[in-house]
């Protein structure tokens, strides 16, 4: 990964202000989906340095207050940050004591109110972020992106999950998973980004939540098929080779 | 010049920090030698830098940000320790970096692995690379040369080592 300083003095004053900037450590894609009692999430632990696989081991799921599972994509420190953030946001929460808590729509809004304005000072926070939960029997499925482009579904996904999970979900989500089945359906989501995605790695977490509260899950790895017949006699057509 | 040095395709000897947790305290070893481009400018440089009695940092990158992070810092924890009456922990120690390294990323090109020993979590190491991440590993390797221990320590490190285990196996 080049570490050149960007050509920018046309794109106005620098001075101290800073501008858009590159992702070093990044996260690749979460995945999550609605099931019967709450929202499921998936990412796997890898943190990539450009192409090397630097960090086999970073949560990017995080429990946010009793209500809310943030996952993130993107640039783990601005991941941190927005976490502080959130830290922040919480404990003001709490310190009305009033009994109220913010929900994982109100934690999504202020998501996304974050990453659009940042968006407008051409200083954006460099991750894609999903954040479910459940309050009150409801259950709340949302998405922000860097440039603040936010919206709520069924099930949802950043990076390259966008574009090989989401199908597999459109054909095969439907309303009541049990949690079996959505871990499966997730799993079938992971694998496919597992054998698809270069800077995917194959330790991943799944986090539930539900009216009870958050888990996530302790790390583990998917089988993966490889047993081509290609590969049983691979000399077969050209000896020697 | 070193503007187009790039961890993932070194073409040089660069410098290799490592830092190392066992249990009772911690381990930190680095190379010498600080060049501009081809030429050597310090054949004896010292990258292991004290912060407090309890917490070094380990420097890699630019000589010149890893230099005034950790002055930064030095004189932070200086204020910190005599405002809390004891000991600065590793964790406020790396948090200071962190916070040096993310809030000012645009301008800094450095990376550092703090490591040191507090009476509450033990031997810790933080690993913090360029952007400002951070990130508390059981060892964690950094610089341009690092990149050609990555399998090494994937084959070699094991949990539990003791001091001279991992100064003969891993230094």
């Amino acid at each position: 990964m080049a570490l050149k300083q960007p050509q920018n003095s046309l794109l106005g004053s620098e001075s101290d202000s800073q501008r858009t900037l590159y992702p070093y450590v990044t996260g690749t894609s979460v995945v999550a989906l609605k099931y019967k009692d709450g929202i499921l999430m998936a990412a796997d632990m890898g943190g990539s340095y450009g192409s090397t696989l630097r960090y086999k081991s970073l949560e990017r799921m995080k429990p946010i207050s009793k209500h809310s599972l943030l996952g993130a994509s993107g640039e783990i420190s601005d991941f941190q940050e927005i976490l502080r953030y959130l830290d922040e946001l919480i404990l003001y929460d709490n310190m009305w004591d009033d009994g109220n808590s913010l929900g994982p729509k109100e934690v999504h809004n202020y998501l996304t109110r974050v990453m659009y304005n940042r968006r407008n000072k051409f200083n954006p926070l460099w991750n894609s972020l999903v954040l479910g939960g459940v309050k009150n029997g409801n259950k709340y499925l949302g998405t922000v992106s860097m440039i603040g482009v936010n919206f709520e579904d069924n099930h949802v996904a950043t990076g390259f999950g966008n574009h090989l999970a989401r199908p597999i979900l459109r054909q095969e989500w439907h309303e009541n998973l049990s949690f079996e089945d959505g871990v499966k359906l997730l799993e079938k989501c992971m694998r496919v980004l597992l054998y698809r995605d270069r800077s995917a790695v194959n330790k991943l977490q799944i986090g539930k939540i539900t009216e009870e509260g958050v888990t996530i899950h302790r790390p583990y790895s998917l089988k993966t098929y490889w047993e081509f017949s290609t590969f049983e006699n691979p000399a077969q057509g050209a000896i020697g080779s | 010049m070193d503007l187009d040095m790039n961890v993932n395709a070194p073409h040089s000897m660069g410098t290799t920090i490592i830092g190392v947790t066992y249990n009772g305290g911690v381990v930190l070893g680095a190379d010498s030698r600080t060049s501009t481009g081809m030429y050597v400018a310090n054949r004896a440089s010292d990258k292991i830098t004290q912060l407090t009695d309890n917490v070094y940092v380990c420097r890699s990158g630019s000589a010149a940000d890893s230099q005034i992070v950790s002055d930064y810092v030095r004189y932070f924890l200086h204020q910190h320790t005599i405002q809390l009456g004891q000991p600065a922990t590793v964790k406020v120690a790396a948090n200071l970096i962190r916070l040096l390294s993310y809030n000012n990323k645009n301008m800094l090109q450095t990376g550092l692995i703090v490591g040191g020993w507090d009476k509450y979590e033990g031997g810790k190491i933080y690993g913090i690379p360029l952007g400002g991440t951070l990130i508390e590993q059981p060892f964690a390797i950094g610089g341009s040369g690092s990149s050609y221990l990555y399998g090494f320590f994937d084959q070699a490190w094991k949990e539990g080592m003791t001091k001279e285990e991992a100064e003969v196996h891993l230094f």
